[in-house]
């Protein structure tokens, strides 16, 4: 065996692909060729390193949620099969990466109250800045957020969600007429964005926030309910 | 598998009990977000029961299931690419002045190889991690990323050397001497 061979042996040896007289041969070769087995060494380094590549484990939940999932899509009229659920699938993949990855408008998309049923209060959930991340985070974010606008969406709770443009115009009531103004200096934690949620009361809404990825990178969350008049 | 292609989903809950994690971990490592694994794994299932025609029991069930993962994560891929300006104007726009949790990529050696993989061509990631975590021959990889045995092969070399160039030779030596993963196999 020659060190060309050798050298690929070492690879096909690590995934199982090689015989027992391939091995044999090339740990003969390894043996009195130093320049092999340092090439060995390496292989055998990186390949073991991919070890610290842990993967967490699933969320304990996930089989109830994805029994539920499956039962409520399965449950839906339809004229076919899956069809359904295709578009159910699809329907919840439709994040568009906005500002921190969220932006969505689930309008039509879910399985919302039928026709003529009242819709429950709505909440707007006003994501206030102070959530930081490094660039090279960016992607991680990008799914925290998109998973749980998912997630809202899901359960039917997401109306819509969008990041906000930097700046904004304030209205201040002053002596003669009220007057715009630049976000004030006071406001240091101006508002990034939001998500219009629908929930039964606001204790329902502060429990879909604190699972929020926004609080755990260290945002702020404001809840206001949407005055129905 | 026979009772799900009756349309019995009480037989698909049983399936996704019992082979989800595996998939879940394969989807994370090809995608590298636990909350997008979460999604992409109820999505493999789905597609299961949307496919379920299609398996006709001549491979293995875990080599088609791995095939309908492989196709979700890719179809995830292309999806972050197409949000990826976004993503980059979101680094930007973002305060950059704390680390976000990152518990789950472990010390310095795991996020430079978490890095590193990252950068790697799918093909080349989907081939590697087959092996490397899931036990699988090149002839199986290649059923399930439906390509040729030596296709496999080159990808899988391809891939290690890449993670080699790309990751810092101090560390490398460092790892060398770590604990080897398939001991066994170990030439």
């Amino acid at each position: 065996m020659d060190c060309q061979r050798a050298r690929e042996g070492f690879v096909d040896a690590l995934t199982g692909n090689l015989g027992e007289a391939e091995r044999a041969e090339l740990r003969m070769h390894v043996e009195q060729c130093a320049a092999c087995r340092a090439e060995r060494d390496a292989v055998t380094g990186i390949w073991s390193a991919l070890e610290t590549l842990d993967a967490p484990a699933p969320l304990p939940s996930l089989p109830e949620r994805f029994e539920r999932r499956l039962r409520r899509e399965s449950g839906k009229p339809r004229r076919s099969g899956w069809v359904w659920v295709a578009a159910g699938a699809l329907a919840a993949t439709l994040v568009l990466g906005f500002g921190v990855g969220y932006g969505w408008r689930a309008r039509g998309a879910g399985d919302g109250p039928a026709t003529g049923e009242a819709a429950p209060p709505g909440y707007l959930m006003l994501l206030r800045a102070g959530a930081s991340v490094p660039a090279t985070e960016a992607r991680a974010v990008y799914h925290e957020y998109a998973a749980w606008a998912r997630a809202l969406a899901s359960q039917n709770r997401l109306v819509s969600a969008e990041e906000l443009a930097d700046g904004g115009t304030w209205l201040i009531a002053g002596a003669d007429e009220p007057t715009a103004h630049p976000t004030p200096q006071a406001a240091s934690q101006p508002i990034v964005g939001f998500f219009w949620i629908q929930a039964a009361s606001v204790d329902s809404a502060v429990a879909q926030a604190k699972d929020s990825p926004h609080l755990r990178r260290g945002g702020t969350i404001e809840i206001r309910a949407i005055q129905r008049r | 598998m026979r009772d799900v292609r009756r349309g019995d989903l009480d037989a698909l809950g049983i399936l996704f009990r019992r082979h989800h994690a595996r998939v879940h971990g394969l989807c994370f490592r090809m995608i590298g977000s636990a909350a997008a694994a979460d999604d992409l794994v109820q999505e493999t299932f789905l597609r299961v029961l949307k496919y379920r025609r299609g398996f006709q029991g001549r491979s293995r069930f875990t080599t088609w299931l791995y095939r309908l993962a492989r196709n979700v994560c890719l179809d995830q891929i292309r999806r972050d690419r197409r949000d990826a300006a976004l993503a980059r104007r979101a680094a930007v726009e973002l305060v950059d002045d704390a680390l976000p949790d990152v518990a789950w990529m472990g010390d310095e050696r795991a996020k430079a190889m978490w890095a590193a993989l990252q950068r790697l061509a799918p093909e080349k990631r989907e081939a590697l991690l087959l092996s490397r975590f899931h036990d699988l021959r090149y002839e199986e990889v290649a059923r399930i990323c439906d390509c040729s045995v030596g296709a496999v092969r080159v990808r899988v070399h391809r891939a290690l050397k890449e993670l080699r160039d790309a990751l810092d030779p101090g560390v490398n030596t460092q790892w060398t001497a770590s604990e080897p993963g398939k001991g066994s196999s170990t030439p």
